[in-house]
C-alpha cells in the first residue's frame, strides 16, 4: 500500500443497522474518540433497514456533531440480509481498508487502532477480532452461551479446517480487494456467512490475523438472536463443509 | 481439491487398507485389533473434539470489568454530545437515571 501514513489508508466503516437509536450516537462518538487519537482517517456508512424506531434521526443528528464526511447514512426500503448490507454500504465507501462490525455496542470502537496496528505488522489480507484467544472474552454470558458459542466455534475450525479462532465474530477489518471477492460468492445468512467470508478468504490464500476482543453483551435494544439462528448454523456449517 | 474430496479419498483409503488387512491370516488377538480400529479411531477422534471443546471452554474469559468500562465510556459520550447539542430521547434518560 502506498505510504506509512496512516491517514492515506482511509478506512470504511460499515455498520448495518436496525432499531439501534440508542445505541448510534454513542458508537459514533467513541468510533471518533478512537480513530482520532490514533490518527486514523475514516468515514462511518450505516446501512439502516427502515428502522421505525428513529435510528435514522439519530444518524442525521450525529452528521450535525461530527459531519456529513464522516457520517453518511445510506438507508435501505426493508428489513434485508445482513450480506447484502455490507454489498450496500460498499458501493458508497471510498476507503481502501473496509471495517464491518456491529451496531449495538458489543464491538467495542477501542480496537479499531488494534486492528490497523496488527494488521502493519502482519501485512494480513484480513484481521478478525477473537473473543477466544488470550486477552479476548465476553461479558454479559452464562456457561450455557459461552459453551455453545466455544463449541460451534470448535466444531466449524475442526470441520472447516480452518486455524482462525473466531469464524462466527462479526467484528473485523478487511483490505477492500479481498472484502470485494468475497462478498461477490459468500452466500451463507446469519453466523454461517461470518463463517465463510473467512473460509472463502482461506482459499483464496488471503491471510489472517487476529485480535483478542472482549465482546460485551448488548446493553440497549434487543438482540436478534433466536433459535432459527442454530439451525441456520449448522445447515451453513454443512453447506460449507460440503462444498468448500 | 475440495476438502470433503480429500476426506473421502483418504476414507477410501483407509478403508481399502482395513480391508487388506482384514485378508491377512493373523492370530486372533490382532485379527480383532484390526477389525475395531476404526471404531477406536472413530473414539479417539471423539475424545478429542471434546479435549478441544473443554478447553476451549475453560479458557474463554468472563469480564465483567469490561462491561463496566463501556458503561462509563456510554456515560462520556452522553455528557460530551449533549454539550455538543444532541437530543437524547427523554424517554431514555429517564430510564437511565433509575437503572445501574
Amino acid at each position: 500500500m502506498p505510504g506509512d501514513d496512516s491517514t492515506s489508508n482511509k478506512c470504511s466503516i460499515i455498520i448495518p443497522s436496525y432499531n439501534e437509536r440508542d445505541n448510534i450516537p454513542i458508537l459514533l462518538w467513541l468510533i471518533e474518540e478512537a480513530c482520532s487519537k490514533a490518527s486514523i482517517a475514516y468515514e462511518v456508512i450505516i446501512v439502516d433497514d427502515a428502522s421505525p424506531d428513529g435510528t435514522q434521526q439519530a444518524v442525521k443528528q450525529m452528521q450535525q456533531v461530527l459531519g456529513a464526511d464522516k457520517v453518511l447514512l445510506r438507508p435501505r426500503s426493508a428489513k434485508l440480509g445482513l450480506g447484502t448490507a455490507y454489498r450496500h454500504g460498499l458501493q458508497y465507501a471510498s476507503g481502501s481498508w473496509i471495517i464491518l462490525m456491529d451496531a449495538d455496542l458489543s464491538h467495542h470502537p477501542k480496537y479499531i487502532p488494534t486492528l490497523f496496528k496488527v494488521q502493519q505488522q502482519s501485512s494480513a489480507d484480513i484481521v478478525t477480532g477473537t473473543r477466544y484467544t488470550a486477552g479476548g472474552g465476553v461479558s454479559g454470558w452464562n456457561w450455557k452461551r459461552k459453551l455453545t458459542s466455544r463449541g460451534a466455534n470448535v466444531l466449524a475450525s475442526t470441520l472447516l479446517g480452518l486455524r482462525v479462532s473466531d469464524l462466527t465474530g462479526a467484528y473485523r477489518l478487511y483490505r477492500r480487494s479481498v472484502l470485494e471477492q468475497l462478498l461477490h460468492v459468500v452466500t451463507s445468512k446469519g453466523y454461517a456467512f461470518q463463517m465463510e467470508m473467512i473460509a472463502r478468504a482461506s482459499a483464496l490464500g488471503s491471510s489472517i490475523a487476529e485480535v483478542p476482543i472482549v465482546f460485551v453483551d448488548r446493553v440497549y435494544g434487543q438482540s436478534k438472536l433466536g433459535r432459527s439462528e442454530y439451525t441456520m448454523f449448522i445447515s451453513g456449517l454443512l453447506r460449507l463443509f460440503f462444498t468448500l | 481439491m475440495k476438502r470433503i474430496y480429500r476426506i473421502a479419498y483418504m476414507a477410501a483409503a483407509g478403508g481399502a487398507a482395513w480391508a487388506a488387512a482384514l485378508q491377512l491370516s493373523l492370530p486372533t488377538p490382532a485379527r480383532v485389533a484390526v477389525l475395531l480400529a476404526p471404531l477406536l479411531l472413530l473414539v479417539a477422534f471423539g475424545m478429542y473434539m471434546l479435549l478441544l471443546l473443554a478447553y476451549g471452554a475453560l479458557t474463554f474469559r468472563s469480564c465483567p470489568e469490561e462491561a463496566q468500562k463501556l458503561h462509563s465510556d456510554i456515560c462520556r459520550a452522553r455528557k460530551d454530545l449533549v454539550k455538543q447539542g444532541y437530543a437524547f430521547d427523554k424517554e431514555l434518560q429517564a430510564g437511565l437515571s433509575s437503572d445501574g
